[in-house]
């Protein structure tokens, strides 16, 4: 009894030891050149916002997913829903898409402009996310922090 | 029913010992099921039983009492508690819950703790008067989803005395500012009971030993270390009446358990500045929360047939109503809708059980019975998770106990299930197309359990199980709210099955005279292999929904999980004692090579303790120090992220005031997470946001017993 006791301990030990055939676990690679930190584009911009972007995985991209949405720090506190009343008229603005082009590709350069920014588009800080998978689910994000900033502001954000 | 428990287990006495000795309960004089019988008889006769069972009876209960069931529970070897905040858990034994695991109340098998993660065991703890925890296989008796093992609650039934009794318990913790209390009264007279209880609980949101978090990259404040919108309330409500004659015993219990509970702001969606901010409301509960009610109604009876043959049969109801509520644009896509009811999931359930028992005059015990079950499921809100159906499943078994001689005892048995599920055509944002799915398949176990001497105990089981692939795992198509994972179903799912082996040896010895005068140890090794494990899988696919991340797909591969735990208990100088613990799970997806998620990882409990039958007024006076580490938990499952050791202090003082005849006051003190650890646990869902878990946490507990 005892014996077959030890022989499972050890049979079971040397299947816990010999089970770490990990295939690839890093997920893609995301460079991320544009925008920069803080970089500010103006609401009402035709050319919305202007990423670059490299993704590199060894196994295989599979897909991208882009992300914008309004991070802004000011306070309102009832619902989620709640806009100061100065600003009743601006509406968080937000983009997301998924893209299929780097399919199976072990590097991809990527070079995309979002929506146009809306006229009308609450000011402020905001989070840009950037998803990637490659063919077996590892999944990465990377985030980037620009400004929305006032029409009448001094147009930077030509490319 | 539950007796099939005598047959095939055994009562793990190396950690339950210890606090089944210190219950302060006298067991009933009529029971459906032996292992109740009595005291340290029924340990002896458990002992030659080949599967484990820890017990833990009210005693235990009391001195180790957490902010819900499972987080009570969670200190012995093998268990643990699944978690959303403070205010739901679940068990996982072995790593495994969910639908692989059963929780059975008064012999009826609990519902909902097998859907989603955020959905809590919905039981009042103060009305449980004793949990069994088999870890191992019991799907023979309790049904096919019993793989892992199986959680029998007790409620208060029978005294040994006639009269009115009754108790009121009043606590207090101090990190959620929870205030709470639950009264029972019980009168007796001659064949007949009657019993009523009542609990109500209300707390704050909690304290995490953090002023900020870090997650996707942004620190967001946590104002006064508060997980805003983590209050919450529940109402509890159960009734009871029983009567018996000497060929019949019947029970009734009916019980209500409502619940609101928030979740933590950031919890939806992406977390937002504008969601953290310190509003100083911490006892409000606001979007997103989720309430839930279940009622139950319980019918136990057992008929006397003759000496040796009797029948135990459990009929039981259920309706779950539950509801999440979010405010729409957190997930932001298609028209607005109108209201903020997210989810909704209206389950019924209505179950039989029914076994007949014959004992021969060798004391060969034949068990033979069936289970039914009838589910009924309707949703409503504006998302879509889970799909409407009806299930129905039925099983048969038969069990033989058999002693070969003194020492050796074996059992061995084996069941048939058949089952069918009826899920309705959906069609919204998100599409399921209607299926109807059979599945039916054998389980079998066998085991031995041999005694050599009064020292040394040894057992082994080998045996299949299977499980029918439910709902969610066929047809879910949406966003877990809380896991911020868009989650599909898998039509063509096979149902799972499992080979399980597990080998136990425990060693006893007492002293008298002597400075050491009991010491215990016992070790514990398992082993599964599933040939088709079902569980979620990253596609690589992004969600067709804002925030939801990649699709996760239900697949099945071949599995293997394996592990164990060891146990030692030394008690010494009479009045102390030292026990310790270990416990460790390996799981992996043998075709990936990847560990399976949410595996806990290797655990390490100590408690020393002493006990002063009388300290100046106190009586039954009761000081223990616990010590928990956690290591840290690296073999994680793809995106699934890797998890830091911790070590956790606990403190626990238990007191008897002395008061008239017939009246019991205890008061108990605990500290909770004693020096203010900030840590993380894998099986927390806030341990995706990076959430530490609850900081320290004072625990007041006072109980006023009396019966005359």
């Amino acid at each position: 009894m005892k014996k077959i006791f030890l022989l499972a301990i050890i049979l079971l030990m040397g299947l816990a030891f010999s089970n770490c055939k990990h295939d690839e676990t890093d997920g893609p690679v995301i460079t991320l050149e544009e925008p920069e930190e803080g970089q500010p584009f103006t609401a009402g911009s035709k050319h919305g916002v202007h990423m670059e972007f490299d993704l590199e995985d060894e196994s295989g991209l599979n897909q991208y997913k882009i992300d914008i949405h309004y991070g802004g720090d000011h306070t309102h506190s009832l619902s989620l829903q709640a806009q100061p009343l100065s600003e009743l008229s601006r509406a968080q603005w937000s983009y997301q898409k998924t893209y299929d082009d780097a399919k199976g590709l072990k590097n991809h350069h990527v070079h995309v402009h979002s929506d146009s920014i809306p006229e009308n588009a609450t000011l402020g800080e905001y989070h840009l996310g950037i998803a990637a998978t490659d063919v077996h689910g590892n999944e990465t994000t990377v985030y980037q922090k620009f400004e929305i900033v006032d029409y009448e502001v001094e147009d930077e954000d030509e490319d | 029913m539950r007796s099939f428990l005598s047959i095939i287990s055994y009562v793990c006495w190396g950690a339950a010992a210890g606090y089944a000795q210190e219950a302060d309960s006298v067991r009933q004089t009529i029971n459906l099921d032996e292992v109740t019988v009595t005291g340290n008889t029924a340990a002896a006769k458990q002992q030659r039983q080949p599967l484990a069972i820890l017990r833990m009876e009210k005693g235990y209960m009391q001195e180790n009492r957490s902010n819900s069931l499972m987080n009570t529970l969670e200190k012995l070897p093998g268990i643990h508690a699944f978690q959303v905040g403070q205010g739901f858990s679940k068990p996982v034994i072995r790593g495994l819950g969910f639908n692989r695991l059963v929780v059975a109340e008064n012999g009826i098998k609990q519902q909902e703790q097998q859907w989603g993660a955020d959905h809590g065991l919905e039981i009042d703890q103060y009305a449980v008067e004793q949990v069994d925890i088999v870890k191992g296989p019991a799907s023979l008796q309790y049904g096919s989803d019993a793989m892992a093992g199986v959680v029998i609650i007790r409620s208060h039934e029978w005294q040994p005395e006639d009269g009115l009794s009754g108790a009121l318990l009043l606590n207090g913790n101090s990190n959620n500012r929870l205030f709470g209390g639950s009264g029972n009264i019980y009168f007796q007279k001659e064949n007949k009971f009657v019993q009523a209880r009542a609990t109500y609980q209300n707390f704050e949101s909690y304290r995490v030993p953090a002023e900020t978090f870090i997650y996707n990259g942004y620190q967001y404040p946590l104002h006064h270390g508060v997980l805003k919108n983590t209050a919450g309330r529940e109402v509890d409500a159960a009734l009871q009446a029983g009567w018996r004659n000497a060929g019949y015993a019947a029970t009734l219990h009916a019980n209500n358990v409502h619940s609101k509970d928030g979740f933590f702001a950031g919890a939806s969606g992406l977390p937002f500045l504008v969601n953290m901010d310190d509003e100083g409301h911490y006892r409000a509960i606001g979007l997103p929360y989720h309430e839930g009610n279940h009622f139950k109604i319980v019918f136990n009876q057992i008929f006397y047939l003759h000496s040796r043959h009797q029948l135990t049969v459990d009929a039981g109801y259920q309706y779950n109503l539950r509801q999440e509520y979010s405010a729409p644009h957190t997930h932001g896509f298609g028209a607005m809708p109108e209201g903020n009811l997210e989810l909704e999931l209206r389950l019924q359930t209505a179950g039989l059980n029914a076994v007949w028992e014959y004992r021969n005059a060798s004391n060969n015990t034949l068990q033979a019975g069936i289970n039914a079950e009838y589910q009924h499921n309707r949703v409503g809100g504006y998302l879509f998770l889970l799909p409407e159906f009806e299930q129905q499943t039925a099983g048969i078994f038969v069990i033989d106990r058999f002693h070969f001689s003194g020492a050796l005892t074996g059992a061995a048995g084996v069941r048939y299930d058949y089952g069918s599920i009826h899920i309705h055509r959906y069609e919204g944002f998100f599409r399921v197309s209607e299926m109807r799915k059979p599945a039916g398949d054998i389980s079998f176990m066998a085991g031995l359990a041999y005694q050599p001497d009064r020292q040394w105990t040894l057992k082994a089981n080998i045996g299949k199980s299977f499980r029918m692939p439910i709902a969610n795992e066929y047809a879910s198509n949406g966003i877990s709210h809380v896991m911020l994972r868009y989650e599909v179903g898998d039509s063509s799912l096979h149902a799972e099955t499992a080979y399980q082996t597990d080998v136990h040896a425990a060693f006893e010895q007492t002293w008298s005279n002597s400075f050491i005068h009991r010491a215990t140890a016992a070790a514990s090794v398992f082993g599964n292999y599933f040939p088709n494990f079902i569980f979620l899988h990253p596609t690589g696919e992004f969600s067709p929904l804002p925030e939801a991340g990649q699709i996760y797909r239900y697949v099945q591969s071949r599995a293997f999980r394996a592990g164990g735990e060891l146990e030692a208990q030394v008690e010494f100088a009479k009045i102390f004692r030292l026990a310790a613990a270990a416990e460790y799970v390996l799981a992996t997806d043998l075709k990936s090579g990847f560990p399976i998620a949410f595996t806990p990882p290797l655990n390490i409990t100590g408690e020393l303790s002493v006990r002063w039958k009388q300290l100046g007024l106190f009586t039954n006076n009761r000081l223990a120090v616990t010590y928990r580490y956690a290591a840290a938990q690296n073999r994680v499952a793809r995106n699934e992220a890797a998890t830091p050791d911790y070590h956790l202090f606990d403190l626990s003082l238990a007191a008897g005031i002395p008061a008239g005849r017939g009246t019991n006051v205890q008061l108990v003190l605990q500290v909770q997470n004693l020096f203010n650890t900030a840590y993380y646990k894998h099986l927390s869902f806030y341990r995706r946001l990076d959430l530490p878990e609850i900081g320290r946490n004072f625990l007041i507990t006072l109980q006023i017993s009396f019966n005359n």
